[in-house]
This record gives C-alpha cells, sequence and structure tokens, in this order.
C-alpha cells in the first residue's frame, strides 16, 4: 500500500492512553451533543439529562470491552472494513460496507445540521456563508488532512472542552449563586426537578442502544481503536466514557442558568438563551469557539473515517492506481460535501428527531456487528438480513408503540433472531474433536 | 422533586467532573510515559529473576548430574573409536551449548536464536541415540523474528528426551514446529515413546506451569495456552502466545514490538 494513504488513515504514530482519550473526546464531544442537551432537559427534566450523559458514558464502556479483544484479533486491521473482511463472506462484507459507508453519511449529515444551526443563530444575516466556510475546513482536515492534523486538531477542540466546561459554569453560579438559579428554574420550569417519570427511564434505556449502535459502528471510532497500543484501549474507552459524561452534565448547569427566572419561546432558541445570559462578551467567544470547534472536529473525524474506508475498503481493493484514488477521494468527498450542504440549507429538522431516526437500524445493528466481531467462524447473508428484519420491526412497531419502545423492539427481535441463527448453526460450526 | 440541597450538590458535581477529568487528562499526558516505563521496567526485573531461577534450574538439575556426563561418556567413546570429525563436531556443539547456558543473561530473544541452541542440543543428542533420533523441523521462516523466552522451545525437547527417548527403547520421532496463527505463534513438540501414565505426568509436568508462569509475565493470561495432547504412545506439547517482533536496542537492553 501507499506511504501516502496509510499516512493519511493511520497517521505516524500508535495512540497511547492520553492520546487516545482526546481523541475519542474530540470525536465524541459533537454538535448533537451540544444540541441535543437543551432538548432532553426540557422534555425529560435534570433526570433526564444526567441519563442521557449516563448512557453516553455507559456506551463507551461497553464499546471498550469489545473493542480490546477486536484490536488484538485483527493487530494490523486499519478499517473496521479490515475486520468485516475476514467474517463475512465477499458478496455480503461489501454490503456491509455500503451500510456502514450509508450510516457515515447519515452521522456527517447530523454533525453538519447541528453547525448549520449554530450558524443560524450565530449569524443570523449570513448562516449558509458560515455554513459554507465550515463545511470547506471540515474538508480540509477530514478529506485531505489525515489522522496526524486530525489528532492536533483534537487536542485544541479538548482544551476549549475542557476550558468551557470548567470555565462558564463557574463564572454563572458564582456570579448569581446557586439559591436564585433554583428559585428562578422552581418558579418558571418547575416540571424539570420532576424525578419520577417512567418515560425517562425508557428514553434512557434507548439512548444507550442508540449511543452503543453509533460508536459500534463508527468507522472513525475503529480507526483509532486501531492505532491504540492494545493494551491501552479498556482504559482508554473507560476514561472518554467517565470524561465525556461531565460535557452533558457541564451543558445541563449552563442551561438551567440560563433558563432561571425566564421563559423561552421555542426549544432550539435555548442556545441563543444560553449565548445571551452568558453576558460576558468573552465567554460568549469561548462558548461559540467551543461549539465551532468541538463540531469540527467531530465532522472532520466523521469524514476522515468515511474517506478512510472508501480508500481501503472499496479503491484500494479494486487495485485502482494512485492516480485513480486520488481523483476518486476528490470527487467524493466534494460531492458528499455538496449533496449534505444542500440537504442541510433545504431540510430543517430538530437535532433530537435526527438522533433517533435511525434509532432503530443502530439498534438492530448492535446484535449484528457483536455477532460478526465475537463469532469465530466466517458469516454469510444472515447479519444483512437479521438488521433488515429488525429495523422493519421496530419501524412496524412505531405505529403503535413510542419511538423508544420500538427501538427496544429491533434491539430485542435482531437478538433473539441471532440466537436462533446461532443455535441452528452450532452443529454446522462445531469444531471437530481431534 | 428536587430540593435546594440536592440541587447544590447536584451543580457542584457539574462544576467539579470537568475539573476532575481534565485533572485525570493531564496526569495522563504528563506521567503516562514514565508510567510506562515503570510497568516495562517491573516486568523486565520479574523476567530476569525468573530467567535466573529458570538457569539455575537448567544448570542444576539437568546439565550437570544427568546430560553433562551422558555427553561426556559420548564424546569418550567417539574418541576411543577415533571418529575424529564427529568428535570434534560433537565439542564444538556442546561448547556452544554451554556457553549459552551459562553466559545468557538475555531475558527474552528471538525464535531463531531459540531454535539455533536447541540445534546444537539436537546435535549432541544425536551422537548418542545416532539413527534410533528422528527429527522432523516444521517451522515458517516469518515466525524466525518473533519474540520468546529461553529455553521455552529446549524444555519441551529435554522432556521428550528425559521422560521418553531415554526411558523407553524404540525409534525416537521428534516433530518441531514453529508457525504463526493469526495474530498467535504456536510452537509445538510431538513425540513418540511415551509409554506408562508416569511418563504422561511428567511430560506435562512442572516444567510447562513454569513455561506459563514466564510468559505470563510478557502477556496476559488470557492470551497464551499450553496444551498437551496425548494420542496413545504421542504427545504433543504446544504453546501459543501473541506474536511480537523482537528489536534490539543498545547491548543488552531490548524491547519487543507489538505488531
Amino acid at each position: 500500500m501507499n506511504d501516502k494513504w496509510m499516512l493519511y488513515m493511520r497517521g505516524s504514530v500508535t495512540f497511547g492512553l492520553g492520546l487516545a482519550i482526546i481523541t475519542l473526546l474530540a470525536r465524541w464531544v459533537t454538535g448533537n451533543t451540544i444540541l441535543s442537551s437543551p432538548q432532553t432537559l426540557i422534555q425529560y427534566g435534570i433526570a433526564g439529562s444526567i441519563g442521557y450523559a449516563i448512557a453516553g458514558g455507559l456506551a463507551f464502556f461497553f464499546l471498550g470491552l469489545v473493542a480490546k479483544r477486536v484490536r488484538r484479533s485483527f493487530p494490523e486491521a486499519i478499517t473496521i472494513g479490515d475486520v468485516l473482511k475476514e467474517k463475512l463472506l465477499p458478496s455480503y462484507y461489501h454490503t456491509f460496507i455500503l451500510m456502514l459507508l450509508f450510516m457515515g453519511a447519515y452521522a456527517l449529515m447530523v454533525q453538519f445540521y447541528a453547525a448549520g444551526t449554530l450558524f443560524y443563530y450565530a449569524i443570523p444575516q449570513l448562516p449558509l456563508i458560515g455554513f459554507g466556510g465550515f463545511l470547506l475546513l471540515v474538508i480540509y482536515f477530514g478529506g485531505y488532512g489525515g489522522l496526524k492534523k486530525l489528532t492536533s486538531l483534537s487536542f485544541y477542540s479538548v482544551v476549549m472542552i475542557f476550558l468551557t466546561t470548567i470555565l462558564l459554569p463557574i463564572y454563572s453560579y458564582l456570579q448569581n449563586g446557586i439559591s436564585p438559579i433554583y428559585d428562578g428554574v422552581k418558579l418558571y420550569h418547575p416540571y424539570l426537578f420532576f424525578m419520577g417519570s417512567h418515560e425517562t427511564v425508557w428514553f434512557v434505556s434507548a439512548a444507550i442502544l442508540v449511543f452503543t449502535g453509533q460508536i459500534l459502528t463508527d468507522s472513525a471510532t475503529w480507526m483509532r481503536i486501531f492505532v491504540t497500543k492494545p493494551e491501552k484501549i479498556g482504559l482508554a474507552f473507560q476514561s472518554t466514557g467517565l470524561i465525556w459524561a461531565t460535557v452533558p452534565m457541564a451543558l445541563l448547569a449552563l442551561l438551567l442558568f440560563a433558563i432561571s427566572g425566564k421563559s423561552f419561546d421555542h426549544v432550539y432558541l435555548l442556545i441563543q438563551t444560553m449565548l445571551q445570559a452568558l453576558d460576558a462578551s468573552f465567554l460568549m467567544i469561548i462558548f461559540v469557539f467551543f461549539c465551532l470547534i468541538a463540531m469540527l472536529t467531530a465532522s472532520s473525524s466523521e469524514l476522515h473515517g468515511w474517506t478512510s474506508l472508501l480508500i481501503k475498503n472499496v479503491w484500494l481493493e479494486k487495485s485502482l492506481t494512485d492516480k485513480q484514488i486520488t481523483q476518486y477521494r476528490h470527487l467524493s468527498v466534494w460531492l458528499l460535501a455538496f449533496i449534505l450542504f444542500v440537504i442541510v440549507a433545504i431540510v430543517f429538522p430538530s437535532s433530537f428527531s435526527l438522533l433517533f431516526f435511525f434509532g432503530n437500524l443502530y439498534a438492530s445493528l448492535i446484535p449484528a456487528v457483536m455477532y460478526i466481531l465475537i463469532t469465530e467462524h466466517r458469516t454469510g447473508p444472515a447479519p444483512t438480513i437479521i438488521v433488515a428484519i429488525g429495523s422493519v420491526i421496530g419501524i412496524v412497531s412505531h405505529l403503535s408503540l413510542h419511538s423508544f419502545f420500538s427501538i427496544w423492539a429491533s434491539f430485542l427481535s435482531a437478538c433473539l433472531l441471532f440466537i436462533a441463527f446461532y443455535l441452528f448453526n452450532l452443529q454446522k460450526y462445531k469444531k471437530p474433536m481431534k | 422533586m428536587l430540593t435546594i440541597e440536592a440541587f447544590t450538590i447536584f451543580i457542584a458535581l457539574c462544576i467539579l467532573a470537568p475539573i476532575l477529568g481534565a485533572l485525570a487528562l493531564l496526569f495522563l499526558l504528563a506521567y503516562e510515559n514514565r508510567i510506562d516505563l515503570l510497568e516495562k521496567q517491573k516486568k523486565e526485573m520479574a523476567l530476569e529473576r525468573d530467567l535466573q531461577e529458570a538457569l539455575y534450574n537448567q544448570l542444576n538439575q539437568e546439565i550437570q548430574p544427568h546430560f553433562f556426563f551422558n555427553t561426556l561418556n559420548s564424546l569418550l567413546s567417539l574418541a576411543r573409536l577415533g571418529r575424529k570429525e564427529e568428535l570434534i563436531s560433537g565439542i564444538e556443539n556442546f561448547s556452544k551449548l554451554l556457553k549459552h547456558k551459562y553466559i545468557t543473561t538475555d531475558r527474552t530473544l528471538t525464535l531463531q536464536k531459540e531454535l539455533e541452541y536447541v540445534e546444537y542440543y539436537l546435535a549432541i543428542q544425536r551422537i548418542r541415540f545416532r539413527e534410533r533420533l528422528e527429527i522432523d523441523w516444521q517451522t515458517e521462516q516469518q515466525v524466525s523474528s518473533a519474540l520468546t523466552i529461553p529455553y521455552l522451545v529446549q524444555t519441551l525437547i529435554e522432556n521428550a528426551f528425559k521422560h521418553a527417548f531415554e526411558k523407553n527403547p524404540g525409534r525416537a520421532h521428534l516433530i518441531i514446529s514453529a508457525i504463526r496463527k493469526g495474530s498467535q505463534v504456536q510452537i509445538a513438540v510431538t513425540n513418540n515413546l511415551v509409554v506408562s501414565s508416569t511418563d504422561k505426568e511428567d511430560t506435562t509436568g512442572i516444567g510447562l506451569s513454569n513455561l506459563e508462569n514466564r510468559l505470563s509475565l510478557l502477556f496476559s493470561k488470557d492470551e497464551i495456552s499450553i496444551e498437551s495432547q496425548i494420542n496413545g504412545e504421542w504427545i504433543t506439547v504446544s504453546i501459543s502466545y501473541p506474536f511480537q517482533y523482537w528489536e534490539e536496542r543498545g547491548n543488552k537492553n531490548e524491547h519487543f514490538s507489538s505488531r
């Protein structure tokens, strides 16, 4: 393989614990983390927000257990596609790669929506120009920069994450005091303090599934796993889970401060309310810069993972020349960015609906990916078919059930189908005794 | 309903958690290399201690009373018979083997080097066993630079001689294989003439658990597997551990790189 592509995909260093945590944090503190926090708070109260943070943390813990095993079993893999190639029969491997590419493009669209929303509120006069500039930076870092540049960017992103999550809540609560903020929230939004809702429990449990599905199928995360020292992976994911959970918590504290003693028109305007509540302009700049760099790093990492999957598991396997790969990379990166730019500019869904939009697919993918990764033998069409069945069951059940129940329906039906499939094939795959 | 006290604790947690996270990350970035170095030193010290113990066991229990006199007797016979060429080759191999046994201070070495010493040992045994001994080598080139510990293969082979070939008459077959299986190195020694149940117990005894202990200083226990399989009078002892390249740094400090 050409060194140029290797350098683009893997960078030049092996990650230790510190670098692994930094790059994973930078990848997963996304625009959605920032923008879905207000909605979680308003719809499910403080309990929901705490649950949201715990759900994300737990997903990292879970992936840490799987990643450690996969990293040791496939020491020379670069992308998750390399693992799938070993574990799936050729035609189903290509189907799965297509599915991962689609999910990657969707995840990138979610990031772009969050960035678009931020630009819409930060510079309402020229949101598209701001968003266009953001897109160019994403293409520069993700499409062309490679893992080395992304690692440097991640470092600045993590510095900004900590600066914001430490400085802003301390400043707000020291300046105003906890008691007046509590009284202000209790007066205008007493429902936020209510703790015993069943719906919150279902939201948190569904969030665990969606987060796990997202992280498990994220090619950017797997690329970071494959450049991390095997013995550090478990601790890296556990630490990332713990540190990541502090970000929604700090944002929650900021939001409570922002809505204390006042009402709001629309939940999407809460970010604007929060910006206005930070009366010192330097705090506002810090917050906007934090949002921008977090979204930039997450989007660039996503684009990098997506492009690497194309390079390693599609183009290099077709034995294309370097020149052809370079041309295809230009085309795919710019085309994807353009399509997503048009979608974001035309359609404006809520960030929350986006987060759970493919919830059924993510939930069905968990047992599928786990089955592929954990079993010893090569698998045929079963994972793809079961993911499709699980997703359809979830979507159909959505007609009569709440969306969170339908996510569980997808997950459980896919799990049951895999158990049945495994038991059915147990005899076939049983190794003969020597 | 959340009380003011609970709210205060909750906000304190929201503020403190990122600070603790940032401090933990800073600590990791600043001290990760030192922690790694300390861990590595600890492992190396344990390996060295273990090597000394292994050397002690090898020298005192196996070479001196048993192998040493047998080899000298064999060499004496060669001298009496006037087989000069064989005598020279035998003394040369014996000298190389002793040099390795007495001088080795390496905590790890390449599989190629370990197999080289095994060849010296087998060359000496061939003087004694002559046509009775049949050796089949099945080693892959790609594992030659793999990391291993001293006396790993030799312990298995010495077991074969001690508990099978020297005790029981008949043709002595020995199959030595070293292959790469995915991310693992698999070393297997197969021999025949394991007749009694005592032979079987002895072949799979203390020596193997000692090897497992030594390997676990380099790799985690779930990555190591030591298995013995008995089939009639044949026994195969196979050891599997993660494939890592051995790299030399400086004079005597070696380290290993993961692939």
